[in-house]
């Protein structure tokens, strides 16, 4: 399954010091937690485990607050749903390249 | 550049081209050849930096439809004051200074090397801009009629003579970036339309008075720019052919006519002719008008002018362009939501492959985002606004390593959506539904009773052509379609898929009240395909937009079959009925029930269904004076009572099977069918 393939990236990477987000405080390489609210289902086990707490559930399903996530990844290994929860670079920055460019085609 | 194709052989043709040789025959605008007659209009994205700099998402956008294929592609409207009076969206391009030329110059090259005319728009929002101040600006100070714009504010004529010279620098600067027409805004509400409209001008001097008075500031901008930008820039403008304003005194049609020929006279190339403002009370764009209704206006402006006219509202399908432009009655067939839903909808009628154009429904999702600040989105092309990001797919989805077998349950909007993405990547998939039909709950909507003089109580069809063209799309890509088959754990065991999709929709909600079980208790869905008899007390259990959908239904089939003395009531706990429906559509459902005189029981509990009717709760809350009046226990009469209170079809869970499970569309949380085909693609760029 390519999710799978994708969620192999351990949210603790060796080598690099820099946050993605400044605020974050943290010293990892910036991964946030992701959820696929489409696999979801709602169990709240990553809920339960957060060490911030800052995961909840909103209608059914895993919500975080991404500002306060400290990136130690306990909700990855705990989620019991192949692909439910990745661990991703956020949304919409440069170093994901998901920012919209001028496209070459 | 468009004079070659006049002088194509016709075996040389595409089949789009023989069979609408009109639509693409070439058209002279000014001294400029446009290589056919579509004109992509101008439409606010608010993609764009807040502070008036082109962004690279509306270069792909952009990129996107001057690729489609459209002889001419209009620039969204740029802001020329540098006060913000003019901006009337968030997300608006400025013009202002030089500042801006290198970006726009950027979206001029992309419309060439698309092989079209670039275009760009010159727009004073004036009585509906200054999103960012607490005032408007206009010819005189008109209170507003809707909440969302701001108190207006009377210019003086020094103003006035630096708004004519903003816009005249603005066409200068538009120039320099490589533009080759130049349109200017005077439609629906803005500064122009102010200017020449009764209802906003009440001025005594030169720049107000008669027709000619008012039109005095189109006049001096459109004559300005002529001679800025010289004889091989052509110049156009968008005007009102007819205000829709005669509540409140507004232009009859004549002197909107008669403003027309001043902005020729002035030196106009070409006319793109609209109806309605904003404020008008009737609805112009939206479902309900038949195609190709406002044709007329198109008709007699071309009667009266010499330029090229074209018009933009309700034209979807290419027959009634083609049809006008032969009759003489246009010149360009102009769009803007056809557009968004497609932007390759001009190449694909070109290679006449009707079927794999995105059609729009006309649901008005972009304008009630734009209206909210937010960037446009479009129901039917989850893309819009990704058109340059390739993990959105909008220039198709490449086929994936692993392929496996996928089922989806349920061929609603979201389930093909998300079947479509899966197949196109090269998975195995099946889709299974428990009806005889595909489409889910579109198919029931496109039963609403819209549409003038169909002669049917059932003629919102448009919601078909979306699932019509799901399913040729399906079928291209090898979907296989089992119908009247439920999903169950035998069919997931023996059938063993690598993914299963959940998408299983919504079904209307058994209250837990006695009497629940009677016969003439029934189903939303069974009353949308006539299955079942209504009698002439009807009581909708719900509020939300599905059953406002369902009470138009009801009116309108009674309406039909003759019946006179008919009573409907709606009852649901929502303080405001209709809560979830786009503001666009909501204001006209809601004055529709009201005509029919269907009770709205707001705050509603339903106790009991007896055979005399429903036992309830329920408030009614005066909107002005805030006056409570309680009712409780009253027996409301009923001989019918639908079901129309969605809530998520949960027979298959997170349980039903082992392996990779995802759940979309209205079984997860019950939205509208915006919600659904987003979910269903988004699902499928995951796969």
């Amino acid at each position: 399954m390519i999710l799978s393939k994708i969620a192999t990236t351990r949210p603790h990477i060796q080598g690099t010091k820099m946050s993605v987000y400044p605020h974050s405080g943290s010293s990892h390489a910036g991964l946030y937690p992701w959820i696929d609210a489409f696999r979801c289902n709602g169990c709240g086990a990553c809920a339960r485990v957060c060490p911030p707490g800052v995961i909840g559930l909103h209608r059914g399903k895993a919500a975080v607050v991404l500002d306060l996530c400290q990136q130690c990844g306990e909700c990855f290994e705990t989620c019991p749903v192949e692909g439910a929860i990745l661990f991703k670079l956020p949304p919409g920055s440069a170093e994901t390249g998901n920012t919209s460019y001028f496209s070459r085609r | 550049m468009g004079v070659l194709s006049a002088h194509r052989k016709e075996e040389d043709m595409l089949p789009g081209e023989k069979k609408y040789p009109h639509i693409f025959s070439p058209v002279q605008i000014g001294k400029l050849w446009s290589k056919n007659r579509i004109k992509y209009a101008s439409t606010e994205t608010n993609f764009n930096y807040s502070d008036g700099f082109v962004s690279e998402k509306e270069l792909a956008y952009i990129e996107a439809h001057a690729r489609g294929g459209s002889g001419i592609v209009t620039t969204q409207g740029a802001s020329t004051d540098p006060r913000g009076e003019g901006q009337g969206y968030v997300g608006m391009m400025g013009i202002w200074d030089d500042k801006f030329i290198p970006g726009l110059k950027r979206m001029a090259d992309v419309i060439h090397q698309g092989d079209a005319l670039a275009c760009l728009q010159l727009m004073h929002c004036g009585r509906v801009g200054g999103i960012n101040l607490p005032y408007t600006v206009g010819p005189s100070a008109i209170p507003q009629r809707l909440r969302r714009f701001r108190p207006q504010r009377k210019m003086s004529v020094p103003e006035i003579e630096e708004c004519i010279q903003e816009h005249v620098d603005g066409a200068r600067r538009a120039v320099t970036a490589g533009y080759d027409i130049i349109e200017i805004s005077g439609i629906v509400g803005y500064l122009i339309s102010n200017f020449i409209s009764k209802f906003t001008n009440w001025r005594s001097d030169e720049y107000g008075g008669d027709i000619n008075g008012r039109g005095a500031f189109m006049r001096k901008i459109i004559e300005g720019i002529c001679k800025e930008v010289g004889p091989d820039i052509a110049v156009g403008i968008r005007l009102c052919g007819w205000e829709m304003l005669d509540d409140v005194e507004g232009n009859p049609e004549e002197e909107s006519l008669e403003s027309i020929k001043i902005a020729e006279a002035a030196g106009c190339d070409y006319i793109s002719v609209t109806v309605g403002w904003q404020e008008s009370l009737g609805s112009v764009i939206s479902r309900d008008i038949p195609m190709g209704k406002w044709l007329y206006v198109a008709e007699q402006t071309k009667k009266a002018v010499k330029i090229p006219v074209s018009m933009a509202y309700r034209l979807f399908v290419p027959e009634i362009p083609e049809k006008a432009i032969a009759e003489g009655k246009l010149d360009i067939w102009e769009m803007c939501r056809p557009q968004i839903a497609d932007p390759a909808l001009p190449n694909k009628i070109m290679w006449d492959r009707q079927e794999e154009i995105i059609p729009c429904i006309a649901c008005q999702v972009c304008l009630a985002r734009l209206f909210r600040d937010a960037p446009v989105t479009c129901t039917v092309r989850p893309s819009c606004g990704h058109e340059g990001e390739p993990e959105w797919g909008y220039s198709g989805f490449d086929k994936v390593e692993n392929e496996r077998k996928i089922i989806v349950a349920g061929a609603g909007i979201a389930g093909l959506q998300a079947a479509r993405i899966a197949a196109e990547k090269g998975h195995d998939v099946i889709v299974y539904e428990k009806t005889d039909h595909i489409g889910g709950q579109w198919y029931y909507a496109s039963r609403n009773p819209w549409g003038e003089d169909s002669g049917k109580y059932w003629d919102d069809q448009e919601f078909m052509r979306w699932i019509n063209h799901m399913k040729t799309q399906c079928d291209k890509f090898g979907v296989k379609f089992v119908l009247n088959t439920p999903v169950t754990k035998e069919l997931l065991d023996r059938e063993k898929p690598g993914s299963f999709v959940i998408a299983t929709g919504a079904v209307p909600e058994v209250p837990d009240i006695p009497g629940a079980d009677k016969p003439r208790v029934l189903s939303m869905f069974d009353v949308f395909l006539s299955r079942v008899e209504l009698g002439k007390n009807v009581v909708i259990l719900g509020g939300s937009g599905a059953a406002i959908s369902l009470g138009l239904f009801v009116i309108g089939k009674m309406e039909k079959e003759g019946i006179k003395d008919y009573g409907i009531a709606m009852i649901d706990p929502a303080p405001r009925f209709g809560w979830d429906v786009n503001p666009s559509y909501i204001w006209r459902y809601r004055l529709r029930l009201k005509q029919a005189q269907v009770q709205q029981l707001t705050y509603g509990q339903v106790k009991e269904i007896t055979d005399k009717g429903v036992v309830a709760d329920w408030t009614i809350v005066d909107r002005k004076t805030k006056e409570r009046q309680e009712f409780k226990n009253q027996l409301v009469p009923a001989d019918t009572v639908i079901l129309a209170k969605l809530v998520p079809n949960k027979e298959l869970g997170y349980g039903s099977f082992k392996g990779d499970t995802a759940m979309i569309g209205d079984c997860v949380w019950v939205r509208r069918g915006f919600d659904a085909i987003q979910d269903g693609y988004r699902l499928g760029m995951r796969f």
